[in-house]
């Protein structure tokens, strides 16, 4: 009994880790967070954006994704941000099409799609679009951001948790005149650097504070342990060493026959279906995977594949479909807040719309600087790099079709005719080949089916062949032989798989840019109508450091908010504002 | 006896929490990416002759990882080295197969524990092997990297053949011995090539400086090939004596 009631106790002690565990990832999911330049845009110019990351320090994910969607759920811009010490920034275009409304932007990385959507960063935003002088869609009910209601735009207050100290040299300016202000982080003990975004914007009337980035990074209410959302196909991985894709091999069920869904290997009944990734090229390029028993397979894509399309495909024939996870798609539609309605928010965006109107006459875009993309090492997946041999078609006489130059030029190669199928071999000359077993044959880069998808290339349609008549290793993946064939016009395109393909856009990551600050000229007698003082996305300072920023007032009267939203290195989210008040002298 | 039994249920229990919060640290991240990772290339080796084992600078199959030209590492593979053909050898985990790697591909490879050395690395070096021919590109054996670095090629030259009867059957067999080249290189690129490290070849490295070198040579006697303690110390001070 002595005995028993220690090791009980022992017992109790280690089974309270091990339901701790359960919640392990909801501790180390991550956050994001967005801030924007401003709340009301005009179809037709840039959102500028910076994003913060809060997660586990050294695991956090290297990608985030962001979309602005209209109020019926169409993706109207989506982007792939590339995350560097925990932020990114740059900008959305707004295509100059749209309709004047209240949109929602949705941020989130692929970790956080685990705990479902209502983890994901969501804000509403207006895009006016300059021919829509009636604004009827705000006629009735007039949207704002979510944490807008109705106050006055004398109630304007600064958070309550605010940790950094915002001190503008002056309560009250007149137009055109130099605004100072200082970012004092005396207050945050975080020993490390912080990086900030400052946005000195045009307060809209009856809004009030956005929640900051402090509120969001704290507020873990909302976070939901995995598999709670059930819209989750896959257990999504975070990206930190680069872009995963996911996707899974479905069965085509036929009425009169069972679904050939997956090849089994009758010695381990294990699944063996081979998953290709390749992308056209003048180089043969691949990589590949393999599917695990319910048909679900992963990518860990390489870099030089981003930006570009891929085609994906089964190595073996089966009567399946390939499914790819989309990862810019969203489940839960969007329905926009309306509790904000009155003639101020109104008049200020018909205000806004005739601010745009003159605009438009003096200033001929936006200038934005691009910054530098984080460099991926994107060296080509090669499948070979140096052939034994290389033939050039054109440099001999014209030949019709492809059995013409394999008998004419490559006699290493053997292509017969079996009923009605050409079939290819190398001639094993050395004892290195595989006589009767068709070499991997790659068109333009990306490996195809079998001989008869380029048959019907004659001299005309080929640039190069390269020749690999011995047996090659691909990682683990043996080749019996390797034909590569690269046409003039990427035949590629043409081509029909005989084995389940898709083809895939990689969205390539976001450019991280900023607009160009704004330099005051003297005796300018152009307007300035900038509701957007100053926007710089990325500001770096150190803790008990005081960082003095200045911008210049334009020509619009009103309440500017200071707004300073940002993250330690340490993962610590900082915030702070300040109010001005730009005047005419007259006033 | 009671405080024995707290102090045994207090180590017990501390090696339970140890446990179970190392378990926590890999639980969530552990992705199996394995078959979508960087391949390496290469091809099936089916050599013509029987390659004589001699000439592998590691006889049995060692864990090494391979680092390639664009910057990426492919880690934990079983690698062999052959001086004798210059190529670096794979064996294909599934099928047990050598592989002969695409040396366009590789930068530079590292046998991770050879018999008990971790700092073991070959890197693909330029080299002319003739004064007629271009400048190839061959495996060295990094020794020494400083403002002087020494490289070892270890090539071997045919000693003889010899008939040897195998299975009832005559195999004429090429006898190798080692002939190893030292490359000192500096930092602007002076390259110093020498079959042997003896000390009138010594002297064509720095005629300036013999008596330091006779010197040196006193001091640090060897006999036989040189191990890689002595062809550090003697890259050092032939740095140390150019450097003056």
């Amino acid at each position: 009994m002595k005995t028993i009631i220690p090791s009980l106790l022992i017992l109790f002690i280690c089974t309270c880790p091990v339901k701790a565990q359960n919640k392990v990832y909801s501790e180390k999911s991550e956050k994001v967070w967005l801030q924007t330049d401003k709340n009301v845009y005009i179809a037709g110019k840039n959102i500028f954006f910076t994003m913060y990351l809060k997660g586990s320090t050294n695991q956090m994910s290297k990608y985030a994704y962001l979309i602005l969607r209209d109020r019926y759920n169409f993706p109207v811009s989506r982007a792939r941000m590339e995350i560097k010490n925990q932020t990114s920034f740059g900008n959305i275009f707004l295509p100059d099409t749209l309709h004047s409304d209240v949109y929602q932007l949705v941020c989130y990385t692929n970790y956080i799609r685990n705990e479902g959507e209502n983890s994901y960063f969501t804000k509403e935003i207006i895009i006016l679009n300059r021919f829509d002088k009636k604004l009827e869609r705000f006629d009735s009910t007039v949207y704002i951001n979510p944490s807008a209601n109705s106050a006055s735009i004398d109630s304007v207050n600064k958070a309550e948790d605010e940790n950094l100290f915002i001190r503008p040299d002056k309560k009250i300016y007149g137009i055109r005149e130099k605004v100072n202000f200082s970012i004092d982080a005396g207050n945050i003990q975080d020993d490390s650097i912080i990086k900030v975004s400052v946005s000195v914007s045009e307060i809209v009337p009856g809004s009030q504070n956005e929640p900051s980035v402090s509120d969001c990074f704290r507020n873990t209410d909302k976070a939901k342990k995995a598999g709670e959302s059930g819209q989750n196909q896959y257990k999504y991985e975070p990206e930190i060493k680069g872009t995963i894709i996911d996707g899974r091999i479905m069965p085509v069920r036929h009425s009169d026959s069972q679904p050939d869904f997956i090849k089994r290997d009758d010695k381990t009944d294990t699944i063996s279906y081979t998953v290709l990734v390749s992308t056209p090229d003048t180089i043969a390029n691949m990589q590949y995977t393999t599917a695990d028993s319910s048909g679900s397979y992963r990518f860990l894509l390489n870099p030089y594949y981003e930006g570009k399309e891929l085609i994906i495909r089964l190595k073996e024939n089966a009567r399946a479909v390939i499914d790819l996870d989309d990862k810019f798609k969203l489940f839960q539609p969007y329905v926009p807040s309306d509790f904000l309605n009155g003639p101020d928010i109104r008049s200020y965006l018909i205000r806004s719309l005739n601010i745009s109107e003159v605009q438009r006459y003096y200033t001929e875009k936006d200038e934005t600087s691009t910054g530098k993309k984080i460099e991926n090492s994107s060296a080509i997946p090669r499948v070979y790099y140096r052939p034994n041999s290389r033939v050039f078609p054109a440099d001999y006489l014209p030949l019709p079709d492809f059995v013409e130059i394999s008998r004419e030029l490559l006699p290493a190669l053997k292509v017969r005719k079996i009923n009605d199928n050409y079939v290819s071999s190398y001639i094993d000359t050395q004892n290195k080949g595989v006589p009767g077993i068709e070499p991997i044959i790659f068109l333009d880069g990306v490996p195809i089916n079998d001989v008869n998808q380029i048959i019907n290339l004659g001299t005309n349609e080929i640039k190069r062949i390269d020749l690999l008549p011995v047996i090659r290793y691909y990682g683990e993946m043996p080749l019996p032989g390797i034909l590569a064939v690269f046409s003039k016009n990427l035949e590629i395109n043409n081509i029909q798989f005989t084995t389940p393909s898709i083809r895939y856009q990689v969205i390539s990551g976001q450019n991280f840019t900023k607009p160009e600050h704004y330099v005051p000229v003297n005796n300018n007698h152009i307007p300035d109508l900038r509701q957007v003082l100053l926007w710089d996305p990325e500001i770096k300072m150190h803790n008990k450091e005081k960082l003095q920023i200045e911008c210049y007032t334009s020509d619009l009267h009103g309440m500017y908010r200071i707004s300073v939203q940002g993250i330690t290195s340490k993962g610590l989210p900082v915030n702070g504002s300040a109010i001005i008040t730009v005047k005419s002298k007259s006033d | 006896m009671k405080p024995k039994r707290i102090f045994v249920y207090t180590i017990l229990l501390m090696i339970a929490i140890q446990n179970l919060t190392g378990q926590r640290s890999i639980s969530v991240y552990n992705v199996d990416f394995k078959s979508s990772e960087l391949c390496l290339t290469g091809e099936l080796f089916t050599p013509d002759q029987i390659i004589d084992g001699t000439t592998y600078f590691n006889s049995e199959w060692l864990p090494g990882d391979i680092y390639l030209l664009n910057g990426e590492v492919v880690r934990n593979k079983l690698i062999k080295y052959n001086g004798s053909l210059d190529e670096l050898f794979w064996q294909e985990p599934k099928s047990k197969n050598v592989i002969k790697l695409d040396k366009e591909a590789i930068l530079q490879f590292h046998f991770q524990n050879l018999d008990g050395d971790s700092t073991v690395y070959f890197r693909k070096i330029k080299v002319k092997k003739n004064p007629l021919a271009e400048s190839s590109e061959i495996f060295g054996q990094v020794v020494y990297e400083g403002s002087l670095s020494l490289f070892v090629l270890h090539t071997y030259k045919t000693a003889g053949t010899e008939l040897i009867r195998k299975n009832g059957i005559l195999f004429e067999k090429t006898n190798y011995v080692a002939e190893p080249v030292y490359i000192f290189r500096s930092a602007n690129n002076k390259t110093f090539v020498a079959k042997s490290l003896s000390r009138k070849r010594l002297y064509e490295f720095s005629p300036d400086n013999k008596d330091k070198i006779k010197e040196f040579l006193k001091a640090n006697r060897t006999s036989g090939y040189p191990d890689n303690f002595y062809l550090k110390r003697l890259t050092i001070f032939l740095s140390s004596i150019v450097n003056q």
